[in-house]
């Protein structure tokens, strides 16, 4: 783990999901998400571009909070995931989706001389479906996983 | 003004020289090590060091040279939530019993010195280091000193507190009495 950046820190979390080799085998989320290449699969960094393809997911690093109890060293955040599927019948595809991601943020834990992250706990949430305006054949779960960090980025004041 | 950072104990080894979760109990089984269930709370180890200072009339403070390590009480304890026969054999000193489910735990009757036999054997607490690998805190011979009160609770798991307790091995000519009765490895 590279914590040089929060950014580094958001790909490489994002890599680690996309190329978790699921129990038994089968196919990684990358591909399940539509990626042919590289960790190029739908799960987008922060924002989803304006014209979709399901199956999708919004990552984001939210909740971010450092306290003084580490000289500020030590950061807590949650790596959200919002899953999309469309239509409704999507529903257990999406399911199953969110169950990779859990099963490759179990006991997630990278930790080097560039820095450590690991998460231990989450909370799931399916969506219950939205009414109208909106679209009602779009069916979403929640994912957030508890995470804390030793960055590098926050070292200016240490000698790592 | 310029600004003055506080101290800070961040060094290059702080990201990988942490011990992240809670340990696993493990003990040999015919030669197989073996997970001893889950726990909750998290299992410690004491290494239960008494330190005897040498002290003598006019003496001002404790001096370099003037300690040593007079008894060794180790223990590993928490609480676990598993407790089948197999279990329960570990956590009853010396029981006998046989089987899984279903299977006998017999208490060992009072008064008769256990054999080396009745001893859990290879007694291993292992933690996880954030860097990876582990570090395992391991009782060649120990003794579950005490379990219980096994304490069911509504709508719950029951824990079972146990506290297990290192054992030297005398007859063993590699020891002698000084010699400790665990060891400490980390392992990539």
């Amino acid at each position: 783990m590279t914590t040089t950046s929060s950014d580094l820190m958001h790909s490489q979390i994002r890599d680690q999901m996309l190329t978790f080799v699921p129990k038994g085998g089968g196919a990684t989320l990358n591909t399940q998400l539509g990626g042919t290449g590289t960790n190029d699969g739908r799960l987008h960094k922060s924002q989803a571009p304006d014209i979709v393809l399901y199956p999708f997911g919004v990552m984001r690093l939210i909740n971010r909070l450092t306290g003084g109890e580490y000289n500020g060293e030590r950061e807590s955040f949650d790596v959200e995931i919002m899953l999309f599927g469309r239509p409704r019948s999507q529903g257990k595809t999406i399911e199953d989706l969110a169950d990779l991601f859990d099963q490759a943020m179990l006991r997630y834990r990278d930790g080097s001389s560039l820095g450590l992250v690991f998460s231990r706990s989450r909370q799931r949430d399916t969506m219950p479906q939205p009414v109208d305006p909106a679209d009602r054949e779009v069916v979403q779960i929640r994912l957030a996983y508890s995470c804390k960090a030793w960055p590098l980025y926050l070292t200016k004041y240490s000698t790592p | 003004m310029p600004i003055t950072a506080a101290p800070s104990g961040y060094m290059a080894r702080t990201p990988t020289d942490q011990i992240i979760d809670i340990g696993v109990l493990s003990y040999d089984v015919s030669g197989v090590d073996t997970v001893l269930g889950v726990s909750r709370g998290g299992l410690g180890f004491d290494p239960g060091i008494d330190l005897h200072e040498q002290q003598y009339d006019g003496q001002r403070s404790p001096i370099v040279g003037g300690d040593r390590i007079s008894y060794r009480r180790a223990t590993i304890s928490g609480n676990m939530l598993q407790l089948g026969p197999e279990d329960h054999r570990i956590f009853e000193p010396a029981a006998g019993g046989t089987g899984s489910t279903p299977g006998t735990v017999l208490p060992k009757a009072a008064g008769i010195s256990f054999v080396i036999g009745e001893y859990v054997k290879n007694l291993t607490l292992t933690f996880t280091r954030s860097g990876g690998g582990t570090v395992k805190y391991r009782f060649p011979y120990a003794i579950c000193k005490k379990y219980g009160p096994i304490a069911p609770k509504d709508n719950d798991e029951a824990e079972i507190s146990v506290n297990f307790e290192a054992r030297l091995d005398r007859a063993d000519v590699a020891n002698s009495d000084s010699t400790c009765p665990y060891t400490i490895t980390y392992l990539d």
